[in-house]
């Protein structure tokens, strides 16, 4: 088993790369690498940051929220924000449709969205970032199994 | 005193090296031939995404003499370099007689 924050990572990669046709299946989780103009558009999963405190004493239950960013990267000569915006109705309705993802977390909510184009390349790009937070719920002493 | 290198450009940008051919439409005129060096890099782009993204950066090189008296009508103007067509983006004069044109494919 992992940690349950790798497995919220992986629900999303899998529930994206099956909902947001837009994409191919170019849908990656924590990669590091520079991604290459002719394979967008291209949609990554990555960890931003993690909260968390102790739940209920008694049961020794940890309350957890953890900020998922999940960033759209397209190319276009024109409409390029609508294009961004197509592959974020995908990508919304998607996470919206496994709320739970698969029943590991309690909620998970988009809380910010931020669109930046840029025109330094032979076509423009533009890169949409969606902030989902994640709220779960382990064991103080079991962090790989969801309660 | 400024030194006449237009004739010394024009040999070095020459097609039969490295230069090549190229047509230019200015907004709103007609087509002319101009040469110059052109350049496709691979550039590593930097984004507000968690990554970076690796693109072609066309750009052409030429004499600014060439192309001076479309100044005001070079932003949108097509450019045609073998065969393929782009639009001028942003004109950059350096100073020396040489200006560079960042280009979008169309």
């Amino acid at each position: 088993m992992a940690h349950v924050r790798q497995q919220l990572r992986d629900r999303m990669q899998s529930t994206l790369a099956s909902g947001v046709t837009s994409v191919s299946g170019r849908v990656y989780t924590n990669r590091v690498y520079s991604l290459k103009g002719e394979n967008l558009p291209v949609v990554t999963v990555s960890f931003d940051s993690e909260s968390s405190a102790l739940g209920t004493i008694g049961l020794r239950t940890m309350q957890r929220n953890v900020d998922i960013m999940v960033d759209v990267y397209d190319k276009a000569n024109a409409d390029l924000d609508d294009a961004l915006d197509d592959i974020c109705v995908e990508i919304e309705e998607s996470i919206a449709n496994d709320f739970t993802l698969n029943g590991l977390a309690k909620r998970c909510v988009l809380t910010a969205t931020d669109l930046q184009l840029t025109g330094e390349a032979e076509q423009p790009i533009g890169v949409a970032r969606l902030r989902y937070s994640i709220e779960y719920v382990t064991s103080i002493n079991d962090v790989e199994t969801a309660r | 005193m400024s030194i006449p290198l237009d004739s010394d450009l024009s040999l070095m940008i020459g097609v039969e090296d490295f230069g090549v051919a190229a047509t230019l439409t200015p907004v709103g005129s007609s087509a002319t031939t101009l040469k110059g060096f052109f350049d496709r890099a691979l550039e590593e782009q930097e984004t507000d995404g968690a990554l970076p993204i690796i693109m072609r950066t066309p750009m052409f090189t030429c004499r600014s003499t060439d192309i001076v008296a479309h100044a005001a009508a070079m932003d949108g103007a097509l450019i045609v370099i073998n065969s393929v067509s782009y639009f001028v983006r942003e004109v950059t004069d350096d100073g020396t007689g040489v200006s560079e044109l960042r280009l979008e494919k169309r």
